[in-house]
């Protein structure tokens, strides 16, 4: 990428559409030796042409599949921040667009470029939105036409901001006549006309009739290809059989591309209302087909100016007849083709178009300096492979002094009673002050082994302890403080541990042991250098190697109130040296009075962020570090990579966009520096691999795949994108399935899950495994299914997503049994909770006003909310907090704050609400109330705002379309306009659960048996009402095991009561629908219950017998024993009559339905394997309950 | 395991043949290790004895003053017992020329790993990290003098090392002279 210019291209999707092929284009043609293009879309869509554009994409974001619209403007800011966007091309999203005035608050905003493709007529497209709303901060215009640019220019942007860059076509390749395959066996004896349009009102096709009519009169043997859809597809059929033109007009569904169809067909028909610039003229050109159209605009700039093709007339079918019947001679239709494909070469090529596009870049980015980011390399790392392990060598002391006088005895006494038996002293005086410290140094100077050296001038502790280095002869080093004790063994265990520490230990690290004003024991964590980035462990009575100072490093004398031993330990660190936490208690610790350390810490001085920071010891090097220390993600490869393969693997893994991982596989090689990390292990059989990949992983994730780790991470988004998966759910998914399941884009969510065996991997929160009871196991045969069905099958949230991958094996079948239980996380950071992800960018690049609203809302936007009167059914509309006695209803949605083109003033006015055209404004009535501005076009992603007539109390509200929650209470009067909703959607990804592992618990209704029935793994007998939830089907610790007897759920320690009613309980029952009822419902349908249930109550006594259910055979699910977030609660009752079960989620529905005894079975997945659904499928009449449905239908 | 499948590189008899003194006077020199010839450090045969340990013969009659042992010690399954026979053979401070394959991994330097040759003999391979090696050789009775070279990587993080040790009168310290039987260790059956 270095040298390149970097190019976020923000697309609403890649669809079929023409401005979507342009985008096609734009990825294969644009310069990728000078331009770096990437690319986002940011509108709910499949997207199903956008691995035409993925392979020419950098990376590929499709942010509605990845994340909430809330989310996405942060991470578009990231996104620049961390790619170094130069430039940003804005293609039709509106989110896009909105952003523009964001992007001005970046340090340095990139240049932007918008392509207007199309100037609706209503205007109602995005010519007039951004160009009246964000002209000014748009730095150049891409218009696809002169029609276009004109109607720019009118919107009031200068002409030098506008180039007309036509969309183009390329000639010689995708749409050469020698390159298409005709489509179908057309009658080659007839006219073959290509009808390539949506059947919509846009494109006129009934007027297509009317000439296909015409032509037939005219004698002209021809057909008329249709290949489209559209709204109009019904009337345009029933026209055709009207005109009996079955024989001449032919209906084809759409296709991906047209261009076998052009083959096929010797000339191009439209008749469409208005175009911008038509995608089909072109290409129907560059393969030589004559086109026959109205001379719309854009399609006039296209054709030359005397092609008799253009029809002026746009609604005359006669002259469409006219020029289609001349084209029935063969020699004149290839003429006018060859003609119309040698100006599409010279005049529209996608070239020409690419190359356009490319000089504005640089145009705009010329003299731009371009930041190296590149940390400054670190030292040579110290290797400490010297040290011998069957000596003692003489130890040194040091010990730096400052009025402690009377600690300084106690202390060095604690020196001489060292257990190692080599040991030198060496005080340093820093020039102390008070009347004692002259006599002790005095006495000490004469001690055996003791050195007092005394300092003329007080200089710090860092100085005194640099100056006794000098002096020191020792081949390892014990700095102390002189007011601390050494335990008798210190010595000698530090000194066994360090000579047989790695060769990277250049220092063993004390625990402390507190005494005097404090008394606790504070165990030293293991050596992570990305902790101690953020935090000081590494205290200064540390037993250090003296390599590390004949390589020249000192303490750092600048420091007076401050952590001089921390900033050491990380000093240490960029040479490579590390630190090791001593294996017992070593030193005593006086607390007394307010020293140093507690200094630092009371008067808050930020010593990282401070002092530490502007050392730069680690300066853009944080993610690297933690990479190595404490990744957010390890892909663990249970595939060998061959030498071969090794190489392409790791450039990929260099590729990454977030570095913030590692690679854990049996690979050939090194990790690039300054990328993710690398963590070799060598495979072994599948179980050998297995345990040994998951021992070797570090992360809080983990991505297990079966294949060399080359399928995920070829794509360089990839740990990007599961880390921001993650981020976008919050806690609530605890893992992604990737299957390979054809026909959709890499990474997207899929819709129904497909073989299991297709699942080639699976990534999981490692902290989730605390869910499982029996710990992380699996089948190595069938690793990543086992895995799945472990997961899923103890009521984890695991979502389904497709990579591709080729796997010559499949990962997922069904298990053997041969599981093996795998290692637990390793240390998953302080408490247990893992460091937060470094997400590139993350935070560098904010907008203030972000933080004044908890979600994101468009430029000038206020929101519309809703409040209702907390007793009354008054409602009213308000931007801000609710008047008293009222509450929030709903968010109608987010209007704009001020009035622009293209949007209608919104105004509550005599118990109403009205939108006024700009041409109203001013004649607002005085006592009005101004609300917004709603837009006035139907924008993608724009709810409706209606004035609606709520049937309760006949007052007019406002309310929103398609969500309102009111909107069965009112009757919809008019749209007044459009607005965004609030939040705005999609609020929620859409992903398929995994179901793997779990047996659904279907709920079932028997009316006849009037009865409720319920199935594990099956539908039960009857109505189905619902899916309550899912059940594991294996068993394992802390599940219940329970069965379906005769359509009963029973578990280990619950059956159904069987009991026969007393009689007077069965004739209270029968007769409460007119005793207990009240006035619900009229009589004659009470008496009618009445005598259903005399009957069902005898029924019940002469049947139920007071056996209950037992268990047969093996059980049909497990419920979990204990509550857990995400799992549901299933209770159970009996009917005190019919003796009928209900299982509920809901305890309430119970004592609602009049059923008793409501006990707890235990807790269930929130998944619904069998029918999909949770929801009520319909309502179910159950006729002997208390409440509900207890009026028949025919009353 | 032949010798042909078994043949160093040049390279390590080489650099070890480079740490020879110009006069040796009248000191005895074993070569340990596939392709023992005097050629291969620079001297006539005369001058040199030869052993390969891999080839089941007994340590030659010492004492030795100078030993060059080159890819031995990494294809012995028993690399301390090597090391032992070489310190019962050579005189009280004589010197020892070692090089041995070595996992290159800083963070690996205290491990070793025994695993499949990487010539695909089916043999096995001892790797130990720098670490283990020295630890290894100053346990069986000698002191590490300095490295030739510790340095090397190669991109399965293997390198070659090359130390230069004396031999101590220091009883070795970790001798495994009676390998595990195959059926494995008797059970002790009184609860001990």
């Amino acid at each position: 990428m270095s040298g390149r210019i970097p190019i976020l291209y923000l697309a609403p999707w890649i669809t079929h559409g023409g401005s979507d092929k342009n985008t096609i284009d734009w990825f294969r043609w644009i310069d990728r030796e000078r331009f770096a293009p990437y690319l986002i879309t940011t509108q709910p869509s499949a997207n199903p042409l956008i691995d035409q554009a993925a392979p020419f994409a950098e990376e590929v974001w499709v942010l509605p599949d990845l994340m909430p619209a809330e989310q996405m403007p942060s991470f578009i800011f990231d996104f620049i921040s961390s790619r170094r966007i130069e430039v940003i091309h804005v293609m039709n999203s509106r989110l896009g667009f909105d952003l523009l005035p964001d992007l001005t608050a970046l340090p340095e905003p990139p240049a932007v470029v918008v392509q207007l493709h199309v100037e609706e007529v209503d205007k109602s497209g995005y010519v007039r939105y951004v160009t009246t709303r964000y002209g000014n901060l748009v730095d150049r215009f891409s218009i696809s036409n002169e029609h276009v640019a004109e109607a720019v220019r009118g919107y009031g942007v200068p002409a030098e901001k506008i180039e007309v860059v036509y969309t183009g076509v390329d000639a010689e390749d995708e749409f050469s006549p020698d390159h298409g395959t005709p489509a179908e066996e057309l009658d080659r004896g007839r006219l073959q006309i290509l009808y390539g349009a949506r059947i919509t009102d846009q494109k006129d096709p009934l007027l297509m009739v009317d000439v296909a009519a015409g032509l037939r009169d005219r004698g002209v043997q021809f057909q008329i290809q249709v290949v489209g859809d559209g709204d109009l597809e019904d009337e345009v059929r029933a026209k055709i059989a009207k005109l009996r033109l079955d024989d001449e007009i032919v209906l084809h569904p759409p296709a991906p591309g047209l261009r076998d169809w052009y083959a096929a067909c010797d000339a191009l028909l439209l008749t469409s209302k208005f175009e911008g610039i038509p995608v089909v003229v072109f290409e129907a050109m560059a393969m030589g087909l004559p086109i026959v159209a109205p001379a719309l605009p854009g399609i006039r700039e296209m054709l030359p100016e005397a092609d008799d093709g253009l029809i002026e007339d746009r609604g005359s079918a006669d002259a469409y007849v006219e020029v289609l019947a001349g084209l029935a001679d063969q020699e004149r239709c290839q003429a006018v083709g060859a003609e119309l494909r040698e100006r599409a070469r010279s005049h529209f090529s996608v070239q020409e178009m690419a190359k356009l596009h490319g000089d504005i870049y640089l145009d705009l980015t010329a003299g731009r300096e371009r930041r190296d980011d590149r940390p400054e390399p670190l030292p040579e790392p110290l290797r400490f492979v010297d040290r011998a392990v069957l000596e003692q060598p003489l130890v040194s002391v040091l010990i730096p002094h400052y009025n402690q006088a009377r600690f300084l005895r106690e202390c060095l006494e604690s020196v001489r009673a060292q257990t190692y038996p080599n040991v030198e002293v060496v005080v340093v005086d820093d020039a102390s002050t008070e009347t004692d410290a002259a006599a002790m140094l005095d006495e000490i100077g004469g001690w055996d082994g003791v050195e007092v050296l005394r300092l003329a001038a007080n200089g710090g502790p860092s100085r005194a302890r640099n100056t006794g280095l000098e002096r020191c002869r020792g081949r390892y080093i014990l700095p102390v403080d002189s007011d601390n004790l050494l335990l008798p063994d210190a010595i000698a265990g530090l000194v066994t541990q360090l000579v047989s520490a790695g060769e990277e230990v250049g220092f063993i690290y004390p625990n402390l042991d507190f005494f005097g004003n404090r008394d606790e024991y504070h165990e030293a964590p293991p050596y992570n250098l990305y902790t101690l980035l953020h935090a000081n462990f590494c205290d200064t009575c540390s037993l250090i190697d003296r390599d590390v100072f004949d390589a020249g490093l000192r303490y750092h004398e600048g420091i007076h109130l401050g952590h001089e031993d921390w900033e050491f330990a990380l000093r240490l660190a960029t040479h490579g040296v590390r630190g090791e936490p001593a294996h017992g208690p070593t030193i005593r610790y006086r607390k007394w009075g307010f020293n140093r350390s507690d200094s630092v810490d009371h008067v808050g001085d930020d010593f990282a962020g401070g002092f530490l920071a502007e050392q730069k010891l680690f300066a853009g090097r944080e993610a690297e570090i933690k990479a190595r220390e404490m990744p957010a993600l390890s892909v663990v490869a249970l595939g060998r990579s061959e030498e071969s393969e090794s190489a392409a693997l790791l450039a990929a893994l260099a590729r990454q966009s977030c570095i913030d991982c590692e690679l854990v596989a049996d690979v050939v090689g090194t990790a690039a520096p300054g990328g993710p990390a690398l963590r070799r292990f060598p495979a072994g059989t599948p179980a050998e691999t297995l345990l040994r990949g998951l021992d070797t992983a570090r992360g809080s994730f983990v991505a297990l795949t079966a294949g060399t780790g080359a399928e995920l991470l070829e794509h360089p988004e990839f740990v990007e994108q599961v880390l921001r998966r993650f981020e976008a759910h919050g806690e609530s998914v605890d893992g992604i399935v990737l299957a390979d399941a054809a026909g959709n884009f890499d990474f997207c969510a899929i819709d129904e899950i497909p073989d299991p065996g297709a699942a080639h991997s699976v990534i999981w929160r490692r902290a989730s495994e605390s869910n499982l009871p029996f710990g992380l196991l699996a089948d190595p045969a069938t690793p990543i299914g086992s895995i799945v069905r472990l997961l899923a099958g103890a009521g984890c949230e695991v979502e389904w997503r497709h990579l591709s991958a080729a796997l010559s094996s499949p990962a997922a079948g069904p298990a053997d049994g041969s599981w093996i239980e795998l290692p637990a996380a390793a240390d998953l950071g302080v408490g247990g909770r893992p460091p937060a992800p470094l997400l590139p960018g993350a935070g560098e690049y904010t907008v203030p006003r972000w933080k004044l609203t908890p979600t994101w809302v468009a430029p000038l936007s206020t929101v519309a909310i809703r409040y209702r009167e907390r007793i009354g059914e008054r409602r009213l509309i308000s931007p801000g907090n609710p008047p008293q006695h009222f509450e929030l209803e709903h968010f109608v949605g987010g209007l704009r704050s001020t009035g622009v083109q293209g949007t209608k003033k919104l105004i509550s006015v005599d118990g109403t609400f009205k939108a006024l055209s700009r041409e109203e404004w001013r004649a607002v009535p005085a006592h009005a109330v101004e609300i917004g501005y709603l837009e006035e076009a139907p924008l993608p992603g724009l709810d409706s705002v209606a004035l609606a007539l709520h049937r309760g109390t006949g007052q007019h509200v406002l309310v929103s379309l398609p969500e309102d929650p009111i909107l069965h209470e009112v009757d919809v009067i008019e749209s007044l306009g459009f607005a965004d909703p609030f939040p705005l959607r999609p609020r929620n990804v859409e992903v398929q659960r995994s179901r793997l592992g779990l047996v659904g618990l279907v709920k079932a209704v028997d009316v006849a048996g009037r009865r409720h029935r319920y199935g594990i793994g099956e539908v039960p007998a009857g109505e189905v009402v619902l899916e309550l939830g899912a059940l594991a089907e294996t068993g394992l610790q802390g599940r219940i095991p329970a069965w379906i007897v005769d359509g009963f759920l029973i578990t280990d320690r619950y059956r159904p009561p069987r009991r026969k009613p007393a009689a007077y309980a069965a004739l209270r029952w029968s007769v409460e629908p007119m005793t207990g009822w009240g006035d619900l419902g009229p009589t004659s349908a009470r008496l009618k219950v009445i005598a259903s249930r005399s009957v069902q109550s005898a029924r019940s006594r002469r049947s139920l017998d007071g056996v209950s259910p037992g268990p047969q055979g093996d059980p049909d699910g497990w419920l979990f024993e204990s509550p857990r977030t995400g799992l549901l609660p299933l209770y159970a009752a009996h009917h005190p009559i019919n003796g009928d079960q209900l299982l509920t989620r809901d305890p309430g529905d119970a004592v609602h339905l009049g059923y008793l005894d409501t006990q707890l079975l235990g807790f269930m997945a929130p998944a619904a394997p069998l029918t999909d659904t949770l929801l009520d499928r319909h309502a179910t009449s159950i006729p002997w309950a208390r409440r509900s449905g207890h009026v028949p239908q025919t009353a | 395991m032949t010798d042909a499948t078994r043949q160093p590189e040049a390279s390590p008899w080489e650099r070890l043949g480079a740490e020879l003194p110009n006069d040796h006077g009248e000191r005895r020199i074993l070569l340990v290790g596939p392709a023992r010839d005097g050629a291969a450090v620079g001297l006539g045969p005369d001058k040199t004895t030869g052993w390969d340990p891999a080839g089941g013969e007994s340590p030659p009659e010492g004492p030795f003053d100078l030993v060059l042992c080159a890819a031995a010690i990494q294809a012995d399954p028993h690399p301390a017992n090597l090391l032992l026979a070489l310190w019962e053979t050579m005189a009280v401070g004589g010197t020892l020329l070692l090089h041995s394959r070595v996992l290159s991994d800083p963070a690996q330097s205290t491990y070793a790993r025994f695993g499949a040759a990487r010539a695909g003999t089916g043999d096995t391979e001892w790797l130990p990290g720098r670490l283990a090696l020295r630890w290894t050789v100053e346990t069986n009775g000698f002191d590490v003098e300095r490295w030739l070279d510790a340095g090397s990587s190669d991109p399965r993080g293997e390198g070659e090392a090359y130390l230069v040790a004396t031999r101590t009168e220091r009883t070795p310290a970790l001798v495994l002279a009676t390998p595990i039987p195959v059926d494995g260790p008797s059970q002790k059956g009184d609860g001990s």
